[in-house]
C-alpha cells in the first residue's frame, strides 16, 4: 500500500493528454507495480523462508474471517474505533471528498484503497487491533 | 542482521535483560513450528524491521567505534538498550519526515499557514503523538 502511495506523484505529474497513450499508461502501471514489488519482495522472501509460503498470515489460518467483517465497528466502535478515538478525521474525510471530487479517477482509486483497508481491518480476529491503545488504522 | 539468518530459534531462547518486562518470545511463537520449513514462526511481518534497519546499521557502526574506544562491549549487545533506543527514536524521525512532507504538499495549494495548522491538528488530534512518544515500538507510526 505504501509503495502504491509513493508512486502517486509520478502518476499525478502525467499531463492529461499524454495519459491517453498506451505507452504512458504502461509507464504509469510500471510506476505502481515496480515499487510495489521492490518493497514487498523482502517481506515475501521472509514469509517463504520462515513460513514456507509467499502470501501467508503469520497469525494462522483462522486469524482472518472474510465472511464475518465488522465493517461498522472499525470506524465507530467505542473500543479503538477510528472516528471514536480521532473525531477530527470525520471533517478531514469530508474535506478530502470535496477536494478530490474534481479528480474522479483519483477519488475512485483512493476510495477503493480506503474501503479495501477498512475491509481487511474488519475481518481480523482482533478487529480492534488488540493491545494498541489508539485507533485501529 | 546480527547472526546473519532469519531463523528465530536462538533469538527466542536468549536470556531476558533485567530491564525488560517480558521475554523475547512473549507470544510463544518459538513453540509454533512451521510444518513446511521446520522453523519457529514469527507473528510479525518484516516490513517495520526493514524501515528500522538503517537506524540499526548506524547504531552498529557507532557502537563499534565507541566500543573500541571505551571498551563497553557488553552494553553494545544487539539486544541492549542502545539499539532499543535507536529503534524507538527512529519513530521521531519518521514522524517528523511525514509531517514535513505533508506540510510541503499542503502548502502548495493552501498556503503555509493552513499547512502548519493542519500539521498541528494531525499531531495533537490523532494518535500520532502517542505512538511517536509513548509507544514508539509499534509499527503504526512508520506506516
Amino acid at each position: 500500500m505504501s509503495a502504491v502511495l509513493l508512486s502517486l506523484p509520478a502518476i499525478l505529474r502525467c499531463p492529461p493528454g499524454a495519459c491517453r497513450k498506451w505507452s504512458t499508461i504502461g509507464v504509469q502501471a510500471a510506476a505502481v507495480i515496480v515499487p510495489l514489488l521492490v518493497v514487498a519482495s523482502p517481506v515475501l522472501f521472509v514469509n517463504h523462508y520462515v513460513l514456507g509460503q509467499l502470501l501467508v498470515v503469520p497469525q494462522g489460518r483462522n486469524y482472518l474471517r472474510p465472511a464475518s467483517p465488522m465493517i461498522h465497528r472499525v470506524p465507530f466502535s467505542h473500543r479503538n474505533g477510528i472516528f471514536t478515538y480521532c473525531p477530527i478525521l470525520l471533517p478531514a474525510l469530508r474535506q478530502s471528498l470535496i477536494t478530490l471530487t474534481p479528480r474522479r479517477w483519483m477519488l475512485a482509486a483512493m476510495g477503493m484503497a480506503l474501503l479495501a483497508q477498512l475491509y481487511v481491518n474488519s475481518i481480523a480476529l482482533e478487529w480492534w487491533a488488540a493491545t494498541p491503545s489508539g485507533s485501529v488504522a | 542482521m546480527c547472526d546473519h539468518d532469519l531463523d528465530f530459534t536462538n533469538d527466542y531462547q536468549r536470556p531476558r535483560y533485567p530491564w525488560e518486562k517480558t521475554n523475547a518470545d512473549q507470544y510463544g511463537s518459538g513453540v509454533v513450528v512451521s510444518k513446511i520449513t521446520g522453523r519457529p514462526t514469527n507473528l510479525f511481518p518484516g516490513g517495520v524491521a526493514l524501515l528500522w534497519s538503517p537506524f540499526y546499521m548506524v547504531t552498529t557502526l557507532a557502537a563499534t567505534v565507541i566500543g573500541s574506544i571505551l571498551g563497553h562491549g557488553r552494553e553494545f549487545s544487539p539486544w541492549g538498550r542502545l539499539f532499543q533506543y535507536s529503534v524507538m527514536y527512529s519513530g521521531v524521525v519518521f514522524a517528523l519526515g511525514a509531517m514535513l512532507l505533508i506540510c510541503r504538499l499542503l502548502a502548495k495549494d493552501h498556503g503555509h499557514r493552513a499547512a502548519v495548522t493542519t500539521i498541528v491538528i494531525i499531531l495533537f488530534g490523532t494518535n500520532l503523538l502517542h505512538y511517536t512518544v509513548i509507544e514508539p515500538s509499534y509499527g503504526l507510526r512508520t506506516s
